[in-house]
This record gives C-alpha cells, structure tokens and sequence, in this order.
C-alpha cells in the first residue's frame, strides 16, 4: 500500500480513470498511512474518514459506468485549517473556533469536490496562519517529515508536512507572507502561492486581506498545475478575484525555457547567509544557465523596507479581520463574562494565543487615529514602492530567483524572539505585497534539511513560473521524500 | 449680553434602500413580518471566511438619491471599514465610505414662511446597516435580519438655523426621496433615521462646540430635540457654563435629551480602506441611464403644475407630495380638459376616500379616465354637480363607464325647452300663493321667492332639469 502513497497526485489520478485502482483503495492507503504515521508527524487536526469514503465510492461508481468524472477524481487532499468546509471542524488552530463548523463550503473546497478530489481532514497550522513554524497552533505540534526534532515551517506546515509525509497527493495551504513557501522549502516539497486575485478566497479564514492568497503544496511542479487547472478563477463570492480566463497550466509544462530571463535580485543574496544555503542556489542558477536560460543581476531597491512595511499591514488587517470572534455567534464564549464588554474581553483573552493578540495590539496600535499616517498609511505608500520595483525589474526579467528562507527549518526546541520569527519572512512576503506570483521548489540539502529555491513571476503568469520549476525539476532529477515517519 | 444668539444645525439622514436583495449579499431585504434570523447568510451573519459583494442594484439606487438630491455623482469611490464592537455588528466593523463616498456635494432648495433657502448636502454614502439587539429580563437577544441592508447616509451642511429649517428640510427632503421609488422614506418603519449635529454661537462670531442628537424617532422629535438643544445650550452658556462635545440622545417621554457619550468615551474608528472590495467605478454614461429613469424633480412638477394647469400653490404642493396622487391628476385633466375642476375633485372627494379607506391612490377604484369623463359631464352640463356627486358615489362600486351610468340611470339633465316648460307650469299650477307672494314681494324679497319656486322644480324633476333653464323659464311666467 505505501506503493500507492508514493504516487504523484497525476499518476494517481490516471491509474483511477484507468481502473487500474479505486479510489477507495487510494483513500484507504492514505488513511492507513497517516494512521501509521500521524502520531509522530501531527499533520491533521480532523479527519473525515466517513464521509470521504462514502465520495469515493461515489467516485468509484461514477468510473465504472462510464460517467464523467473531474480531473482530480479520486484523489485525496488536505485542507488547511483555515478554509471552510461544510460540516466539517474549521478552527484556524485557534481556541476561539475550537467547536466551529463550517455552514458553507470556501470556493477552493467546493472547486476541489466539484472536480472529484476526496478531502481527507484539515490540517495543522499556525493560529490564524500567523507564524512561520505551526509552533502557535492551539491543537498541537507538527514535526518535520525530514527530521521531526525541527519545525516543518508555517503557517502551513501541517500542509507541508502531509505531503512530504506521503500522507495525501494534494495539500491547499494559504499564504499571507511566505505561508506556503517557506514550509514547502523546509519539507522539501513544491508550492505555489498565485497572484493575488487568481484563486477565490472566499470562505478563507481572513488573516490579512490584501495578502492572503490560497495555493497548492504537492510533490511536484505538474500536481501544482493540475491543481491550479482545478482551483483559479473568477468566483461570484469574491470581488478581489481576477475574471482573467484561466489557462490550461499543464500545457506549461514541458515549455523550453531557453532564452528565458532569470533576475537575481542583489537585496536577497546578502552576508551571513548559511553557505551551504548559497551553495545551493548558485548551483540552481548553473542549472538554469545549462537549460539555456540568459541569468542577470538586478535590484529590487525597496526590499528592506518589505519586512516593516509587512508588519504594519498585515496587522492592521488582521485587526479587524478577527474582530468577528467574539464569542457572540459562534466559536468559544467565556463563562465567566458579567456583561457584554466583559464577554467579549474574556472571550477573546482566553479564546486568542499571544502570537495572535500581539498582532491585534500592533494592527490596532497603527490604525488608531493618531497614529494612521505615521504607520499604516506610510506603509501603504512604501508598498507601492516595491510593487514598482518588481513592475520595473519585470520589464526585462521573466522570473526572479531568490532564496525561500535564509536558514533550513530550525529546531523545535529554538526559542526565537517574535523579530527573529518575523525575519523568516524576509525573502518571501515581498511577492505578497507586491500580488506578483512565487514557488518554492526542493533544489538540494543542507545539513540533512531539503533547501528549496524561490522563482517570482509577473502579476498572472503562473505559466512562465509553471514551465521553469518543470525544466529545472527535470535536470535537478527526483528528490526523494524520507520514509523516516513510517516507523 | 446683547448679542443676539445665532444656532446652527446640520442633519444626519440614514436611508434604507429597498433594493429586494442586501447590499453584500442576496438575503432579502423584506424582513420586517418575519421571524428573528430567517434572512440571513454566512455573509451577512459574519461567519469566517464570508466576503461582501456589492450589490448592483444599491448602486443604481444610491445614484438615484444622489441625483434627487442634486449631488455630484463620482465616477470613482471606495469603501472603508468602521471598526468598533458592537453585538449586533456581525463583523464588528461596518463597510462604509469615509473618505471617497460616490456622491458629492449637492443641495435642497426650502421654503421656510415664504422665504427661499438653499441646504447644503456635503455628501452622500452608502453604508450597511446593523442588527437589532432586544434586551430581555435576564438574557439580550439578536435578530440579525436587517443586517447589512443598504443604507445611504446623507450627510447635510450646517446650514440650518432653525428647528422650523430643519423640519422643512427633512420633509422635503422626505418628500423628494419618496418621488424616486428607492425607499419606504418612513420614520415609522425605521426606514428613513435622522441624527441631529446642534451648536449655538454670537452673531458674527466663530461657530460653538457642537452636540450630537441621536435616537430621534418622528420629524416632530428632531424638531423638539433641537429646540430643546438650542435652549440648553444657550442657557447654559448664560449661566457661565461651557458645552462639552458629546453624543446626546432624546428621550421622548420627558422630551429632553440626555448625554450618551463624552468626547473622551469618543470611539476611535480606525477607519482604513476595505481590502475585500473593489474601487467602485461607474460612467457618465451609466450615470445618465441611471437619470433617464428618474421620475421629474418634485420642485420641477410642482412649478409645472402652476404654470401649466394655472392651478394655486397650495393645490400642487399637494398633489405633487405623492407622485402617483400627482400622475392621477395629470391622466384625469388629459379626459377632462379642466386641470381646477379635477384638482378640487381630487382634493375634496379622493383623497376622503383615500383617509376613510386607509388606502394609496393606486388601490383608488375609479380611474383616471372616469374621473376625468365624470368632470366632463359637468363641464357639458349633462349632468350638474350635484347628480355627479351621486355619479361618484355609484362609480366607487360600479363597473359601468360613467356615460352608461348616466343613460341607464336617467341622471341626465332635462334640457328639453318642452318638458321644461312642463315642469314649470305644473309648479306654478300647484304654488298659486307663492306667485302672489313673488309679485308682492319688494326687490329685496324676490329673489328669496324665485329661489323657493325654482327649488320646488328641482325637487320635481329628481334634481335633473337644467337650472338654468328654468330659472329664465319661470321669470318669463312670472
């Protein structure tokens, strides 16, 4: 049965429509596996092995007579915690939802059923997606599939962790500032965070609204575009969502990427990062250079004040995004309230982690009358900046090429202060100020830890980010997933 | 101490627009009869990961109030979130335009004791509303139906110096609302609220601290509340005092108002631009087919109604306060051909009819037409005004079209010289002491005789002979 779990989610979705295997019997191995592996991984915060036997027999049936089927028919997926899905536990690893269910399906999810995949569970994330470990989680800790005394990265790491665990083919995840990116890198798996504006957010848990952006995480550079095929496009729930046709992202795939050009921005290739690290990506870049493409040296001025100008806008959203828990409607409400005002500072002061209320004093701080122009909208300013930096440097670059992190994932045990957890960020959150698209792919290991390169792309050109991960995937040759966790 | 005191007021009006679907979500907006939460929706109720979209037809109808109101309609606006907590707030924060509302400045032109004056309107925006909150004994209960229903706020100059200017520029204000279709405009139902900005200063002097009024629920209370303020304010003020700035509310029992908030408890909104929407964008295009469909101003139907049918102010105020009232009149003069006749008749008898009956002028069983032909028969002298008012009395309940009624009944005047001539000599045959009378009646007298006699032939002929006819008829006899 492992057999199976080592499948790509295209190989698995071919051998279903081919009825060389059920999708019962994919579920079923992929709920073996995690049975197995899950104790020692925490990938998942809630399964739904029931129901999700019931769709794939569905699916099943639907094959066998002949009937059409979607393009993921078959396939198990993880969610993360914070999309909705119809009866299903939502709790964005906050106390505050620990009981919520979903009265709605997020558009992501309702795409993803629509075109036959099995949602297996949500998984494991930090609290609000804010945090780039999953160590903020109200739930419980998730371990890196590669080593399980380090992190796997966050927000997403449950995400992460459940495809480098072979415990499912696709993982949603959502990224606000690298949350996809950087836990792809520190588990040695692909994943993609779209433009914004190409995937619907509707029915994702807000963090912060102009940066949050749901993409996939999977084994490979094709199951992200079979899975893009499935989730972009407009979305009548979503006024931010492009009506941009969405194009057919596998027909990328395979693309000769000579003569493409690859921009090195010089702001991210600073001293002081690890070596090995460095090693790596120059290696990347003589790969690149070997498939014909043409590598040039450019300079995204604004990218110090990224990190800053990210840490007041994020914030100030997530501010009044969470204002809505509070404990009125839904989620957890404090006993020991005497009136109104008391029930909503109790709830919220037990319901919320500190991570997540640190982030709350910060957004309210910069959006309070005062202090409006001083920070947020200085921030909004600088933010304009650096979207034209890369407008600029993509006038004569198809991609850029820059790190994922500076460090491979760090210990469980590290104690980091809240700035030195925010710099994690510093290579990936410019891409979300900017809207501009971005994948991290597995490029080689340092200190026994998968490393993974980041390339950015123009505002909807997910193809030409598409067809380069696919041309290097190729002449990097496979990355092995570790087996560690099966024992 | 001679100065004289001067106090200025500015209002704050909350439309409710009945667009049939809420502003972000497609909840109906006809809620009112219907049980606490049953016009809800993972987007209107807040519920994570919901996101609004605005509703076209909110636009269109904003557009409609800000070009009754004479506003600038922008081409482009954007909206920002009002964070505060409240439990009915489903976000706890409201989307609403703070700093670029779609429509811009724009004015009313009132007549206070026959002098013209022009309000001010600083802008309008369009905002959702709130829920309800219903306190019981013990427990506090939410009814989130009339959450996110679309609001415009119509934000007016401090133009006002009166509470007689007000009143007279929310009526009208009201009234002019009411011609565009977009709303219920009732303080009754909650539709159409108003808060009230109110600040006292010396002649010539710079404007006073300014209070807020809220919670005023009839015009007749935003009257009240400002004169109360005006004399509180003034009062103490002479009495060595200062005015706090403060949210007030009236309260309606004792007819005062009572402070709510201090400038310190002053909720800091954090106002920021929302990011789950877009810019709003509309054309000078869309804007125009947006106008097309406008009904004609309410001040432009009122100077038409003077000017083209010759009729008095006060007959086309009236008419003109309801536009349906006011098409009725024009398809009734269309058959009539006698715009005074047909104002009196709808004036007097109508709009009895509409007050007895607790009914609008659409649910009103005579039509235009029959109306109209009932005043032409007059006007032919076919039937007099007496037997047209017995006409409409039958036509209130009667299918027939007035002529049939007229033929079939036999209301039509006698106007037949012969049986005329008739009726007349029967009456003298049978009043031999009234024509002594009539001859030795002086001239002052005589007259009272003649009307007598001419009474008797109407009373003969069941009111139908024409008395004009007669009353030549008989002076000749005499």
């Amino acid at each position: 049965m492992n057999n199976i779990c080592n499948f790509t989610a295209l190989e698995l979705r071919d051998k279903i429509a081919n009825k060389e295997l059920s999708a019962v019997e994919a579920l079923t191995a992929v709920y073996e596996k995690i049975e197995k592996t899950d104790d020692l991984i925490g990938s998942f915060i809630s399964l739904r092995k029931e129901t999700a036997l019931k769709e794939a027999k569905i699916i099943d049936e639907k094959i066998a007579n002949g009937e059409e089927v979607g393009i993921l028919a078959g396939v198990p997926v993880s969610v993360k915690d914070n999309m909705v899905s119809l009866n299903d536990l939502t709790t964005s690893c906050s106390k505050i939802l620990y009981n919520y269910k979903g009265i709605y399906d997020a558009t992501v999810v309702k795409k993803l059923k629509e075109a036959g995949a099995i949602i297996i569970g949500k998984t494991n994330m930090d609290e609000f997606a804010m945090g780039g470990s999953t160590k903020t989680s109200y739930h419980k800790l998730t371990k890196n599939p590669w080593d399980t005394s380090k992190v796997p990265g966050g927000s997403s790491g449950g995400a992460a962790a459940s495809i480098a665990a072979k415990q499912c083919f696709i993982s949603l995840g959502s990224d606000t500032g690298g949350s996809i990116r950087q836990p792809a890198s520190f588990c040695g798996v692909v994943g993609m965070k779209p433009t914004y504006g190409r995937v619907s957010r509707y029915g994702l848990m807000a963090f912060g609204s102009s940066l949050d952006q749901i993409g996939p995480l999977a084994k490979n550079v094709s199951d992200i575009a079979l899975t893009m095929n499935v989730i972009a496009g407009y979305d009548d729930y979503d006024a931010t969502v492009s009506p941009k046709e969405v194009p057919d992202y596998t027909k990328s795939l395979n693309k000769d990427i000579s003569g493409m050009t690859i921009g090195v921005p010089k702001e991210y290739f600073v001293e002081g990062m690890d070596s090995k690290i460095k090693e790596i990506m120059d290696e990347a870049l003589e790969k690149f250079k070997s498939l014909g493409a043409k590598i040039v040296n450019i300079s995204l001025p604004h990218t110090k004040y990224a990190l800053p100008t990210y840490y007041v806008l994020a914030p100030a959203e997530a501010s009044s995004n969470l204002a809505r828990f509070d404990g009125i409607r839904y989620g957890y409400r404090s006993p020991n309230a005497k009136d109104y005002i008391d029930l909503y500072v109790k709830s919220r002061s037990e319901g919320f982690g500190a991570e997540v209320k640190r982030r709350i004093m910060i957004g309210t701080y910069v959006l309070s009358a005062g202090f409006y122009d001083a920070y947020f909208k200085k921030a909004q300013k600088v933010r304009a900046l650096i979207k034209n930096d890369f407008d600029k440097a993509f006038e004569n670059v198809d991609i850029i090429f820059t790190p994922v992190a500076p460090s491979t994932a760090f210990s469980l045990d590290a104690v980091k202060t809240p700035l030195e957890l925010y710099l994690e960020d510093i290579f990936t959150l410019s891409a979300n100020l900017a809207g501009v698209p971005g994948i991290s792919i597995p490029a080689g290991i340092a200190n026994d830890l998968p490393v993974g390169i980041q390339l950015l792309g123009k505002h909807f050109e997910e193809e030409t980010l598409i067809a380069a991960g696919h041309a290097f995937e190729k002449i990097r040759g496979e990355f092995n997933l570790p087996e560690g966790a099966d024992k | 101490m001679n100065k004289k005191w001067e106090s200025v007021i500015g209002l704050e009006v909350h439309l409710q627009l009945k667009t049939g679907t809420k502003v972000w979500c497609n909840c109906s907006t006809d809620y009112d009869s219907d049980k606490p939460n049953t016009h809800t929706c993972p987007i209107c109720l807040g519920h994570p990961g919901a996101l609004p979209k605005l509703n076209k037809k909110v636009l269109e109808y904003a557009i409609k109030a800000g070009l009754a109101l004479n506003c600038k309609i922008n081409n482009e606006s954007t909206f920002d979130r009002k964070n505060y907590f409240y439990p009915d707030t489903p976000k706890n924060y409201q989307i609403t335009q703070f700093d670029n509302s779609y429509a811009g400045r724009g004015y009313l032109d009132i007549n206070v004791n026959g002098k013209e004056k022009q309000i001010g309107i600083t802008k309008i925006q369009i905002e959702e509303d709130a829920g309800k909150s219903i306190h019981g004994v013990k427990e506090s209960y939410i009814n989130f139906n009339r959450a996110s229903m679309p609001l415009v706020e119509i934000i007016s100059e401090p133009d006002m110096r009166s509470s007689e200017e007000a009143y007279e520029y929310l009526t009208l204000l009201r009234n002019t609302l009411k011609y565009t279709g977009i709303s219920d405009v009732s303080m009754e139902l909650g539709s159409l609220r108003c808060d009230a900005n109110i600040s006292v200063h010396h002649e010539g002097e710079p404007f006073g601290t300014r209070v807020e009024v809220k919670n005023l629920n009839s015009f007749k209370a935003v009257a009240r509340a400002i004169d109360y303020e005006i004399n509180r304010q003034i009062n103490t003020i002479e009495d060595g005092g200062s005015i706090d700035q403060e949210t007030r509310t009236w309260d309606d029992e004792t007819q005062i108002t009572k402070v709510m908030r201090s400038k310190e408890e002053a909720m800091d909104y954090r106002y920021f631009p929302e990011p789950d929407l877009l810019k709003v964008v509309v054309t000078d295009e869309e804007i125009e087919k947006i106008r097309e469909t406008m009904p004609e101003d309410i001040v432009a139907k009122i100077n038409r109604f003077v000017n083209d049918y010759k009729l008095p102010q006060y007959d086309a105020d009236i008419l003109c306060l309801d536009i349906e009232l006011a098409n009725y009149f024009e398809e009734v003069v269309k058959e009539s051909n006698n715009a005074k006749t047909s104002a009196n008749w709808i004036l007097t008898e109508v709009l009895k009819y509409l007050k007895d009956n607790h009914i609008e002028i659409n649910d009103f069983p005579i039509s235009a037409k029959d109306l109209g032909k009932i005043i032409e028969l007059i006007d032919k002298n076919i039937i007099s005004s007496k037997i047209a008012k017995k006409l409409f009395e039958i036509k209130l309940k009667d299918e027939r079209d007035p002529e049939t009624i007229v033929k079939e009944e036999k209301m039509a005047q006698v106007a037949d010289e012969g049986a005329i001539e008739t009726l007349v000599e029967e009456v003298l045959n049978n009043n031999p002491k009234l024509i002594e009378d009539y001859h030795n009646a002086d001239e002052g007298r005589k007259p009272r005789v003649l009307k007598g006699l001419m009474g008797q032939c109407m009373k003969l002929s069941k009111g139908k002979a024409n008395p004009k006819m007669v009353t030549d008829l008989l002076l000749k006899k005499l």
